[in-house]
């Protein structure tokens, strides 16, 4: 028997997910271990084995496969625990780093926190003033050297950043993308005056337009570079060590997995990989349950994650904001509130507030015991009869129901006037809305409409809460995934393997062309794809799937759309029917009429998407059961609105596929708790994954 | 403008609910969702970069009578813009043609709720069961509407096309005939087609989710909502100026040049707080001047709102309620409520950017009486742009008109707190992205030398403005085009300091005919000590001037200015910016009084007597009057209110006194305390060597006669008496 295992580093726990050839799927949790965090790793392989009866060492030897999620670079750079990091920049533009376009005093604040004038900073810096170093060189924006690179100088500002004990540079020279020359010159001459030191250039890793983005993007993943190098390695060694011989491989944000040798490398990458592996998880479930339009949502402790597959493929983003700078690389695209189990609810102005502020994992909810006072929506769930105190984490954690009763009555009921019940009810509602907002905010600001999406519903939280913010926002299915407690470890393992590259190219047509083709040159456009293909290839080896798009805009409109280009030589014709393409996919996008095409179309950037596919089982389908579902019991639970309804609670493991259950009623997990409101159904389908149905009407 | 109400048979008369508390949370966060979905649909089909990364627009949900029910984050001079325009299409509409479900207003004239010709509106009334109840509204800043050069307008009829409020959408479409005369006015009609579809589409979209939120929760139920949040944020606000003392508070400052003459344009706010209610009166400002600086009543009230909303709603939901307490005299025919025909396309960065100034000026001075809220009182940002206007044929052959938005690269005001940000772009513009060189010069026949923060920009201080950001470019693949400048704040600094810190610079302009440029890059390295014909220019040019291949420009804006007496700066932090060039050594030395190495780094010892120098040669300065009989340093005081960080009024034996922080009781506090403070005129170059002072004005300097702590620096007219700042009732 072979097995399939992807792990996962969450901020509590680190998850398992192991998948046999037989299609059986195991999850297990294990506490992160934050000073070593692949003890966690390791911890949770040694649960594994014991679920099969057998030790770690027994359980490598038949493993086929390995693959690793983490948070570590995330981590690492909010908490700017990177490597010392020297800079290379063109002279005259060694500010642009601190001034980040302007957005320096805002990037990754909450609108409430931008509206704070007096209570704006700035970001902790990546790279200190004195380790930046302007070269005398200068590119223009057609590649064309104006100033040669003075290489005694740069030698010297080289030899200065060595002497004051970097571990990394970053170069990112103006229009780099156009003319890598004299980037790769000084990549050459730090290679010759200090070996050992960490180097990225801005031409290789992101070869766009934009000083700003490249220059952050560079400067991040040098910083971090040393710091996931070692974490990899030392991962990768952990593993090799009880005699695993197969595959390493690291979650990264775009949507697959790297070999861990290449991680190591592209430390920007991996930042916010842990949200993508949940989005990557829902798409493979998508595939396999027949759903092409999924919403994620992911509702964890602090925050409420969402992100959206459309017809299949999970929707990209070009640049995001992680501590405060931007990465430009493209990334799986995931939207958060601070809305989670253990968001802090409060009467402010004599109205009830949710959110942001969270009481995270320490001290947590006050039903937790630890210390916590402010009431949080995990406490709400547990006083309205919706957790089972008994039955909370399947029993393993012990939780108090008093205490939680006590701060909603002190906190929130007593000050409103309400019911404590009401109170707790009211926290579910305004939270419930919120997320549903975001759901409307995320998909209609995408052009999309959630009425025609399915939404998945996962993290410790979401699958309580899936059925209401679900149906607010018009959704009419939810799925709640078997793996919902550790869907972004079922991502690691589930993912292909993934490499993108892009080019800038910015050919562009006049105003009012007739024809696109008359003005871009499409050898140059053949020739730039092919040594993206060749990279692919390099990457991947010479069997992956490779899909080519190119990014153009409208000139002088800032949208960026990305259009798919066929797999061959293009000729004159492919080049209208880009253009065509792009205005009907801008329209689709943006509405009738939107597109500005008397302007003249921008070919900003090319990107390669290659994927090659991991060999993993899919899981296999369960027993159909012919039984009627048997509840545990009854209990009275509060529902806003509608007041304490007789409830059934069930157990997941008494239940299997073919088994339908009108609403009202609680499916108790070991992971969590699926709540079915009034009105709804849930039915299991083959694979033990449950569908509710929000609308009783629409039971196929 | 007065308060205009639709006639009652128009309006749905809401029956008020009491919401229970869960309820109004979630339709109150629904509202503000609608906005913000909006806003993301403007974005999306304008694609324009002054809607999406200038964010120069807004939008919002209205009460019937205009009253802001919501109003999003974007710039904020909008504040006033929509609201305004739903009184004028009340006043102008509500009988001829009238107003009916399905129709919307389009707005662009300045004197019926715009800020200026550019900022064109779209408003929707919003009707339940054939009653107003609401309305909805968009307004974005649009590339070209017609008319001419802004500095030779004389009226505002020759500023662009003037839309007053005219129905241009009926049973949900637009008038294609009405839309086809106003897209023929501009020279970028395409643009403008595409920002008012995506204007529609907003208000489709507000129209249609609010439709929603009333189906599902009842009329009278969002409509108390509406009402109940315009209250909360009202008692807060109340509840904030309630705890404030109570007197007048004073300040203005100088807009220089009129387009025609070198002349200065007073503007001046005095200010009354009683209670919970604050009165701004700019009665003495000045006439309204010949050219395109003034602004109407609306822009006023803009320039008002902007200044506000940081200071005294930084926490609360930003709807009509923040107003309420607030009360604005003005003078018709002033350079802050021009009469109709006056020309007033650069208000927004004319006299409304002053408006906003004074107001963020003495609202700060107002709450620098507070222990508790002093953190939000600050310094002024920047004291106006200076844009580039660009005229010619780029490197692509086709035509090139408009500028950069590398202007507003600009450092913040200081706080009590902290230094000024650098940068932090335009105060009224919470959240602004601006474009790489990289695009610059991939749109426009540039080479940018370099971008990157200039040496003594910042206004001095205990805490430092923001150091505003330079560049510097020459042309490239085009071998000329014209280039325009306009701006104030060129020899009247605008960007004031607080309780002894010092103004920010004026903008410079540095543009050099023949210069070494080309000649040092052909010698194979960036230019560094670039030198050419200085040209030299008022500070608003009527006719433009050439850009040569031998010529350079160099941008300067000015920056944010400082808080707190230079000297007491600390000199690690001196020595620190001047290693990094963002104060050069003189400054050092003969503002902040701080001594650097050869190879800058802080020089302690010869720092300590330079400033024991300084201190002592400020003892040596004239106070106007002395006080008899003060009481003693160490006498036991009641606070009556702060006045800054480092002086208070205090009542000692009986009587109250303005008092610095070393214990001087040195003024009584009924009369005005710089008229017994060490004073000293100050001429441009003591200020920094970016201050220029038109031959009107005069910098005085204010000093404990005490202990010499620098209390104030002041920009006034020659021959006035100092501005009576704080006048408390004690």
């Amino acid at each position: 028997m072979n097995y399939y295992i992807g792990t996962d580093i969450g901020g509590t726990f680190t998850d398992l997910v192991m998948l046999s050839d037989a299609g059986e799927v195991t999850i297990v949790k294990s506490p992160t271990t934050p000073s070593n965090r692949t003890k966690g790793v390791l911890d949770a392989l040694e649960l594994a084995a014991s679920d099969l009866g057998i030790d770690a060492k027994a359980l490598v030897k038949d493993l086929a496969y390995f693959a690793h999620g983490t948070t570590a670079a995330t981590n690492a750079f909010i908490e700017r625990k990177g490597g010392k990091t020297g800079l290379l920049t063109t002279k005259g533009f060694s500010d642009v780093l601190r001034l980040q376009r302007c957005m320096a005093s805002w990037a990754g604040l909450l609108d409430h926190e931008i509206a704070h004038y007096s209570a704006r900073s700035f970001p902790e810096p990546i790279i200190e003033r004195k380790l930046i170093a302007e070269i005398d060189e200068r590119v223009d924006y057609l590649g064309k050297v104006i100033v040669p690179l003075d290489e005694a100088a740069a030698r010297a500002s080289i030899r200065n950043l060595v002497a004051e004990g970097v571990e990394a540079i970053a170069v990112m020279l103006l229009w780099s993308f156009r003319n890598p020359a004299h980037e790769q010159r000084l990549q050459e001459l730090i290679k010759e005056e200090a070996p050992n030191v960490f180097v990225t250039i801005s031409s290789t890793l992101i070869p766009i337009l934009g000083e700003y983005e490249r220059v952050s993007t560079t400067a991040i993943n040098s910083y971090l570079g040393p710091v996931i190098n070692r974490y990899i390695s030392g991962l990768e060694e952990s593993v090799r060590s009880l005699g695993y011989e197969g595959p390493v491989s690291i979650m990264e944000s775009g949507g697959g997995v790297l070999p861990a040798s290449e991680a190591a490398f592209q430390a920007a990458n991996l930042l916010t990989s842990g949200p993508a592996g949940g989005v990557l998880a829902s798409q493979k479930l998508g595939e396999l349950l027949g759903y092409k339009n999924i919403i994620t949502a992911d509702m964890g402790g602090t925050s409420f994650d969402v992100g959206l597959i459309v017809n299949g493929q999970p929707m990209l983003q070009t640049v995001r904001e992680v501590g405060r700078f931007h990465v430009a690389l493209p990334s799986i695209k995931v939207t958060a509130i601070g809305a989670g189990g253990g968001s802090i609810a409060r009467v402010k102005g004599g109205h009830l507030a949710v959110g942001p502020e969270s009481a995270g994992s320490e001290p947590g909810p006050v039903c937790f015991g630890r210390g916590g006072t402010e009431p949080t929506i995990t406490d709400a769930d547990l006083v309205l009869g919706i957790i089972d105190a008994q039955y909370f984490l399947g029993g393993r954690m012990k939780i108090d129901v008093e205490l939680a009763r006590k701060a909603i009555e002190e906190k929130i009921a007593k000050p409103l006037g309400m019911s404590v019940l009401e109170a707790a009810a009211g926290i579910r509602e305004v939270a419930n809305n919120q997320m549903a907002d975001l759901l409307r905010r995320v998909t209609t600001w995408s052009g999309h409409d959630p009425r025609n999406f399915a939404l998945c519903a996962y993290g410790g939280a979401g699958p309580t809460h899936g059925h209401q913010y679900a149906s607010i926002a018009g959704v009419k299915t939810v799925i709640v995934p078997t793996t919902a407690s550790g869907h972004s470890a079922f991502g690691t393992v589930t993912a292909d393997r993934h490499r993108s590259f892009s080019l800038a190219f910015g050919e562009r047509t006049p105003a009012h062309a007739k024809r696109a083709s008359d003005h871009v040159n499409v050898k140059a456009l053949n020739d730039a794809f092919e040594s993206l293909d060749a990279k692919c290839r390099d990457a991947l080896g010479k069997e992956t799937k490779i899909e080519r798009l190119v990014g153009m805009l409208f000139r002088q409109q800032v949208h960026e759309v990305f259009v798919e280009v066929p797999n061959k030589v293009l000729d004159a014709n492919d080049i209208d029917a880009l253009v065509d393409r792009f205005q009907e996919k801008y329209e689709a996008l943006y509405g009738k009429g939107s597109a500005l095409r008397g302007s003249g179309v921008e070919f900003t950037t090319l990107r390669t998407e290659a994927t090659t596919p991991v060999v993993k089982p899919n899981p296999a389908p369960l027993p159909l059961r012919t039984d009627a579902p048997k509840p545990v019991g009854l209990r009275k639970v509060f529902f806003y609105r509608e007041g304490l309804l007789d409830t059934a609670v069930y157990r997941s493991g008494d239940l299997g596929p073919g088994h339908k259950i009108a609403g009202p009623a609680i499916i108790e997990r070991p992971d969590t708790t699926v709540v079915v409101g009034s009105g709804q159904s849930l039915e299991i389908e083959k694979y033990g994954n449950m569908i509710i149905h929000l609308d009783a009407k629409e039971v196929r | 403008m007065d308060d205009i109400r639709p006639k009652d048979s128009l309006v749905y008369d809401f029956k008020r609910t009491a919401v229970d508390p869960v309820t109004f949370e979630v339709v109150h966060h629904r509202l503000i969702s609608i906005s913000e979905e909006q806003a993301a649909t403007l974005s999306a089909i304008s694609g324009s970069p002054l809607v999406n990364d200038a964010t120069d627009f807004n939008t919002g949900i209205f009460g019937a009578d205009g009253a802001i029910i919501t109003l999003g984050k974007t710039v904020l001079f909008h504040a006033a813009s929509v609201a305004e325009m739903v009184k004028h299409i009340i006043k102008d509409c509500a009988d001829s043609p009238g107003i009916r479900p399905g129709d919307m207003f389009m707005v662009n004239h300045p004197y019926k709720g715009a800020l200026h010709p550019p900022d064109f509106g779209l408003v929707a009334p919003v009707f339940h069961k054939g009653k107003l109840i609401a309305w909805t509204g968009v307004c974005s800043h649009q590339i070209d509407v017609g008319g001419v050069p802004g500095t030779t307008a004389t009226e505002v009829r020759m500023e662009g096309i003037l839309v007053p409020p005219l129905r241009i959408v009926e049973n949900e479409e637009f008038r294609t005939d009405m839309l086809a005369m106003i897209l023929g006015a501009s020279r970028a009609p395409v643009n403008m087609n595409l920002d008012f579809r995506g204007m529609m589409a907003a208000n489709r979209v507000a129209l249609q989710r609010l439709g929603d939120t009333i189906d599902q929760y009842g009329v009278d139920v969002v409509m108390s909502v509406m009402q109940g949040t315009i209250e909360l944020s009202e008692k807060t606000v109340r509840e904030r100026l309630r705890k404030l003392p109570d007197g007048v508070y004073r300040a203005q400052t100088f807009l220089d040049h009129d387009g025609v003459q070198n002349k200065l344009y007073r503007i001046h706010v005095e200010m009354t707080k009683k209670g919970d209610e604050l009165t701004l009166d700019f009665s003495k400002s000045a006439d309204q001047a010949p050219r395109f600086m003034n602004c109407t009543e609306s822009g006023l009230l803009a320039g008002v709102r902007a200044g506000m909303l940081p200071i005294l709603a930084f926490d609360v939901p930003w709807n009509e309620g923040v107003f309420k307490p607030m009360k604005i005299i003005t003078r018709p025919g002033s350079i802050v409520s021009a009469t109709f025909p006056a020309p007033v396309g650069q208000g927004p960065i004319g006299a409304m950017w002053l408006v906003e100034t004074t107001v963020t000026e003495v609202l700060s001075k107002l709450v620098a009486t507070s222990p508790e809220l002093i953190r939000e009182a600050q310094a002024s940002p920047n004291g106006g742009p200076d844009p580039i206007g660009f005229e010619g044929i780029n490197q692509y052959g086709e035509v090139l008109r408009g500028g950069n938005f590398d202007m507003v690269y600009v450092g913040g005001g200081a706080y009590s707190h902290r230094d000024g940000l650098s940068p932090q772009g335009h105060r009224h513009i919470p959240a602004i992205r601006l474009q790489n060189v990289e695009r610059a010069e991939n749109n426009q026949p540039l080479l940018y030398l370099f971008r990157k923060f200039l040496t003594d920009t910042a206004g001095p201080g205990r805490n430092r403005g923001g150091v505003s950001v330079g560049h510097g470019y020459i042309l490239h693949g085009v071998d000329k085009m014209n280039i325009r400048f306009s701006c104030h704040c060129y020899e009247a600094p605008s960007s004031l300091g607080m309780f002894g810190g010092y103004p920010a610079a004026c903008n410079t302009r540095k543009l050099q005919k023949n210069a070494n440029v080309l000649s040092q890059i052909e010698a194979g390295h960036l230019p560094v000590d670039i030198k050419g014909d200085l040209q030299s220019y008022p500070a608003k040019m009527t006719q433009p001037d050439s850009f040569g291949v031998n010529d350079v420009y160099e941008n300067g804006p000015s920056a944010g200015a400082g808080w707190g007496d230079p000297l007491e700066r600390e000199p690690e932090l001196v020595a620190e910016d001047v290693f990094y060039e963002l104060v050069s050594e003189g400054a050092a030395r003969d503002i902040y009084g701080v001594i650097v190495t050869k190879d800058r780094k802080l020089d302690e010892k010869a720092t300590d007597k330079r400033r024991a120098d300084i201190r002592a040669e400020r003892l040596k300065w004239i106070a106007e009057k002395m006080l008899s009989g003060a009481p003693d340093t160490k006498a036991q005081g009641d606070l009556v209110a702060i006045v800054g960080d480092r002086a208070s009024i205090q009542r000692v034996g009986g009587k109250a006194y303005f008092r610095c922080e070393c214990g001087s009781c040195f003024a009584p506090a009924e009369e005005n305390w710089k008229s017994y403070a060490k004073k000293a005129l100050a001429a441009p170059a003591d200020l920094g060597p970016r201050i220029a002072l038109h031959a009107e004005l005069e910098a005085v300097r204010y000093a404990c006669p005490s202990c010499a702590r620098l209390h104030w620096v002041e920009i006034k007219m020659k021959g006035e008496a100092p501005l009576f700042d704080f006048e408390l009732r004690t």
